[in-house]
């Protein structure tokens, strides 16, 4: 009887019916964000190069801020967003805010736009919100050499010749840099088109496509990039604009721990099932 | 016949259109170049239309489950047909910028759309607790890679020991990179193969055909 007892035990373990695991993520989901535990954070070398590629950038210049995220990625891409928003507006930089997936409008216009308008910042003289263009990567390697081609109206229905800031930027020659919050592909086309024309790209992505940009990342072709939800939280950290991703990291930490020790759990469970079985 | 037509002309077209826009990438002749540059802007508008297109489509699928009252469709098609119409008369009569359309989009859709997306957290730890189990060779240097990703995702172990985020950004940086580039550089082969086989009308799958 004991050693049935024990059988069941181990097997139960080997196969820990889903709804408790469900249970057990929801349960570290609600209890770190009610009682914030403040586990540490350091930041990483990959955060500090994306930190100083903005950094070596001359107050005042021009750069496209574009959302390729939608909204079921922004819990993880926005925190980064937001945080690079209010890092730009601190330095004056001009900015295009545009982006090719129809989130991109309305994304922008809640999260990004109210942080330019707070700012105190001029609209149509340090930033023009271009709202969302379809096309994808046809429309991403049009604007390189013709914006204004491209972008005849702003979000508002303002023409964009009308808008003061646009009269000095008509192509990528005009930009300094390219800020994507990527939670699709969008940093591909801007790595394809913007930087031959010689435009620095950074992005923050969502952590399920880091391991594709790492190679663009080792060769230079991207000049900085923000991995996943971690990587947002260090920029908030690094900058002082704590945010939404800081917030998370006790739930990332915590439910990290759970799922090794499952797995450690899951794996015992299995070995000694074998060792029983001879 | 007109089929075969039809086919040969899109054909033309494509060819056409391709081998102008590669040329005026890599040649410096300014009519070549305003050339590719006013196809670039026609895809561009073409690709808008495609978004009606896709809307029509839309319509004319659910519809058909409603009129033909399809067991366990037909009333889930009427509300998504039904929520289409809302999002886009408000859309279309009092444009996206205005108050009662970022309402749809603040408390319908992104609620919507994220109460979906997060139930993949669930799915994946559930699935990882399953999957990751040293049933194989193969399968344990996944348990261990997909060990040394997590713990060098969570900050906390970080924080206990640096060599943690060392270890992280190796297997990053070598492996993954490694294992990107090869798989960029397959990618980028068989887009150049397709294209020359689109190009040379051996490739026509495009059209809707073998």
């Amino acid at each position: 009887m004991p050693d049935e007892e024990k059988r069941d035990i181990w097997s139960t373990l080997e196969h820990i019916d889903r709804r408790i695991l469900y249970w057990i993520l929801a349960a570290i989901v609600v209890f770190t964000l009610l009682v914030p535990i403040g586990l540490p954070l350091k930041v990483s070398p990959r955060t500090n190069d994306f930190y100083h590629v903005l950094e070596k950038i001359p107050d005042g210049k021009a750069m496209v801020f574009s959302i390729d995220a939608t909204v079921e990625t922004w819990p993880e891409n926005g925190p980064g967003a937001v945080a690079i928003a209010k890092y730009i507006v601190s330095r004056h930089f001009k900015t295009i805010i545009w982006g090719f997936f129809p989130d991109a409008a309305l994304l922008g216009e809640k999260y990004i736009v109210p942080i330019f308008k707070e700012a105190g910042l001029k609209y149509g003289e340090d930033y023009v919100f271009a709202g969302f263009f379809p096309g994808g990567e046809t429309t991403v390697a049009r604007l390189t050499t013709d914006i204004q081609g491209v972008i005849k109206k702003d979000f508002y229905g303002n023409l964009i010749e009308n808008l003061p800031m646009m009269k000095n930027i008509k192509s990528a020659k005009d930009i300094a840099l390219v800020i994507d919050i990527d939670g699709t592909n969008g940093t591909e086309f801007y790595i394809r088109h913007w930087k031959p024309a010689g435009v620095p790209v950074i992005s923050t992505v969502v952590g399920v496509i880091i391991s594709g940009y790492l190679p663009f990342l080792g060769s230079g072709q991207l000049s900085g990039m923000l991995m996943g939800i971690k990587g947002n939280a260090e920029f908030e950290k690094l900058t002082n604009h704590v945010g939404k991703g800081m917030s998370a990291m006790d739930m990332l930490s915590l439910a990290q721990t759970a799922l090794i020790i499952l797995i450690m759990i899951g794996n015992i469970a299995l070995i000694r099932h074998w060792l029983r079985r001879g | 016949m007109s089929t075969i037509r039809s086919r040969e002309i899109a054909l033309a077209i494509l060819t056409v259109s391709a081998v102008l826009v590669l040329a005026g990438y890599y040649l410096n002749i300014e009519g070549l170049k305003s050339l590719a540059k006013d196809l670039q802007s026609w895809a561009i508008v073409i690709a808008a239309f495609a978004l009606g297109l896709g809307a029509v489509n839309l319509v004319s699928f659910h519809s058909m489950h409603i009129i033909r009252r399809t067991e366990h469709q037909w009333y889930l098609s009427a509300l998504l047909l039904l929520s289409f119409a809302v999002t886009l008369i408000t859309g279309l009569l009092l444009t996206p910028a205005h108050p009662v359309f970022k309402w749809i989009f603040a408390y319908v859709l992104a609620p919507l759309a994220l109460a979906l997306y997060s139930t993949l957290g669930f799915f994946i730890f559930s699935a990882a607790y399953r999957a990751l189990r040293i049933r194989t060779y193969e399968s344990s240097i996944l348990l261990l890679c997909a060990l040394v990703a997590i713990i060098a995702s969570a900050p906390v172990y970080e924080a206990i020991w640096s060599g943690f985020a060392t270890l992280g950004q190796w297997f990053n940086d070598v492996p993954g990179t490694a294992g990107g580039r090869a798989l960029y550089l397959g990618v980028a082969i068989g887009t150049v193969i397709f294209g020359l086989r689109t190009i040379f009308w051996y490739e026509r799958s495009q059209l809707g055909g073998e």
